[in-house]
């Protein structure tokens, strides 16, 4: 019985594991840079002056820029220079949707900085997969699904779980090393697979299981979000027009309350409406969790109403769930660690893709079943070194597009990160995983390595630690090819019959 | 602090290592008396939770549980890739760590 159970156990995790693992290896590597979306974000809008002037200055500045463009909306939103050292307005429009805009904080005027998704582009990518929302994140939440169960399965199937615990050869076999390879990264990292994968499936529950939340609250979404997200329901506009209080006395209130650390958000419902009002939100990023502490003020008067922080220990629970996923916490050390376990999660799914070929390579025997290796062999080659060409080249079409140009976001996506994409999948599909795999080893360096440097022509040496950051992954491409051309060069000298080296 | 974290972290990793029969051979260059073997496992297990005491100095309880788990994970990978390659340096470099990261610990410093 034990052993029935431990091969189907390894029976679910193959299978489970090669039919979305080229999902996965896209959400953990996409998902894996965004923890460093602002830096991406900033890197991809070299036109935005740094921030000069006090949050309160720029505040004032980001209200008299929105009251010339809409003063009758139903909705502003002010985010103040935080990591992403960038003052940014949105705000509601008649018809719907929301516009935005980057203003220079020391004169409140809009900033013609390059129109691009910047590292939001990876960031929805990683639960949304450029889909449409709702679609994009049940795919996403199945994959999570399904990868939770691929590890507990790969848990159960590995043997020698403790012996095993250091143990890697990578001069032996091709299946044995790489199988070393895949329970290394795996196992070692163990503790932060689990987590990232449940709080992810968490991140996102009211999608996945919503009849909770509607015998409670029915289709009240507003009394929900007020009471887990501490989110404050708002009154809607009364129609009759007030002028909106100063932000300067709001803002020094704020800060008298929290003096550790300012507010990063502003948002003001019914603005210049005698129902308006103002909350100053922060995200806490000392704690794990994502608190989200927000003051109301009455918009016409400034006076302070209420705080609306959510302390309720299920609210807390989720807040700690949430913020586990999001990784905002700390420091760059931290974010470095987490950064690296990121990597070891999407070179665990990378390997255990490669795994299921190697394995398989030498033993198919019917016409269905070689077909099988070769499609999924080209499948490989074409997600685990085609994906990463597509980033490098999203982050590259930010350099080289005109940076005034109409749908210019939109075109760094379908040029520069799926059309990069598309060509080098269709190459290896085409071509031979020998080949494939070398040739795109080449083009992964160059083209990561080429980035900074067009960057550096073009706009100068925007943000030295990016671009270094790049170079580095370049190299590390550079040093694979080398370790895969040599092994290849050496499995070849021995295969060729007679010659005595 | 937090490098005296990742130097504990990285020094325990590296005794619950050389306490397993497998890599002895390959760190040691000798097989250790089973009781040895449990002194340096004990050890190892020690420097981890002080690694753990480190980290959370150093962050505060929230913070500092979740980096140390996470430098659980970089040390044991900074072990194997060394275990693989270099093996002979591992014991030089434990002591390496623990000195460095004393030296971090009582300065200061990070």
């Amino acid at each position: 019985m034990k052993e029935g159970f431990r091969q189907s156990m390894a029976w679910l995790h193959t299978w489970a594991g090669l039919i979305l693992g080229w999902i996965l290896f896209a959400m953990f590597l996409t998902g894996t840079a965004s923890y460093f979306k602002p830096e991406i974000s900033h890197w991809m809008q070299p036109e935005l002056p740094v921030p000069t002037v006090s949050h309160a200055v720029a505040a004032e500045n980001a209200a008299k820029y929105l009251q010339t463009v809409a003063p009758d909306s139903a909705r502003w939103f002010i985010q103040l220079p935080g990591r992403e050292d960038v003052l940014r307005v949105s705000w509601a429009k008649p018809a719907g949707g929301f516009e935005t805009r980057n203003l220079d904080p020391a004169t409140g005027e809009a900033v013609m900085a390059r129109e691009t998704r910047g590292g939001n582009f990876f960031y929805r990518f990683h639960f949304e997969l450029n889909m449409p929302p709702r679609t994009g994140r049940w795919v996403a939440g199945i994959a999570a699904m399904v990868m939770f169960v691929t590890i507990i399965s790969g848990i159960i199937t590995h043997r020698r779980f403790f012996k095993d615990f250091f143990t890697f050869r990578p001069r032996k076999a091709a299946q044995r090393s790489w199988l070393d390879g895949h329970n290394v990264l795996a196992v070692l990292a163990l503790p932060y697979h689990l987590i990232i994968t449940y709080t992810g499936i968490i991140t996102l529950m009211f999608l996945y299981l919503p009849w909770g939340a509607e015998v409670v609250y029915g289709n009240n979404r507003q009394a929900l979000s007020a009471e887990v997200f501490s989110i404050a329901p708002t009154p809607p506009p009364a129609r009759q027009p007030v002028q909106l209080t100063a932000l300067g006395p709001v803002i020094a209130e704020t800060n008298a309350r929290w003096p550790d650390k300012p507010a990063g958000l502003i948002t003001i419902s019914a603005p210049n409406d005698a129902n308006a009002m103002i909350q100053m939100t922060r995200f806490s990023d000392e704690a794990v969790a994502h608190d989200r502490n927000t003051l109301l003020f009455n918009g016409v008067t400034g006076a302070f109403l209420s705080d609306i922080s959510n302390d309720k220990p299920v609210a807390q629970v989720r807040e700690v769930l949430y913020g586990l996923h999001l990784g905002r916490f700390g420091g760059y050390d931290v974010r470095g660690l987490l950064f690296f376990c990121g990597l070891m999660g999407t070179a665990m799914v990378g390997t255990g893709l490669v795994l299921w070929t190697i394995k398989r390579r030498e033993r198919a025997e019917t016409k269905s079943a070689r077909f099988g290796v070769a499609l999924v062999e080209r499948l490989n080659v074409a997600t685990i070194l085609g994906l990463p060409i597509a980033m490098a080249g999203f982050l590259l079409s930010n350099r080289l597009l005109p940076p005034v140009m109409d749908n210019r976001a939109d075109l760094e996506v379908w040029i520069g990160f799926f059309g990069t994409w598309i060509i080098a999948a269709l190459y290896a599909l085409w071509r031979k995983p020998e080949e494939t795999w070398r040739v795109l080893l080449i083009v992964a360096p160059v083209i990561w390595a080429a980035t900074p440097l067009v960057g550096w022509l073009t706009t100068g040496l925007y943000a030295p630690g990016f671009d270094a950051a790049l170079l580095v992954v370049a190299v590390a491409f550079l040093l694979i090819w080398r370790k895969v051309s040599s092994r290849r060069s050496a499995q070849a000298a021995a295969l060729r019959p007679g010659v005595a080296e | 602090m937090m490098l005296l974290a990742a130097a504990l972290t990285f020094a325990g990793m590296l005794g619950l290592c050389a306490a397993m029969e497998r890599h002895q051979g390959q760190i040691l260059m000798a097989q250790l008396a089973p009781s040895r073997a449990r002194l340096l496992r004990l050890t190892g297990w020690l420097l981890l939770v002080a690694g753990f005491a480190a980290a959370v100095t150093a962050r505060g309880w929230a913070i500092g549980s979740v980096t140390w788990v996470s430098l659980c994970g970089a040390a044991a990978v900074c072990v194997v890739l060394l275990l693989t390659f270099y093996p002979r340096l591992l014991p030089r470099l434990g002591l390496l760590a623990l000195v460095l990261g004393a030296a971090a610990g009582l300065t200061g410093l990070f």
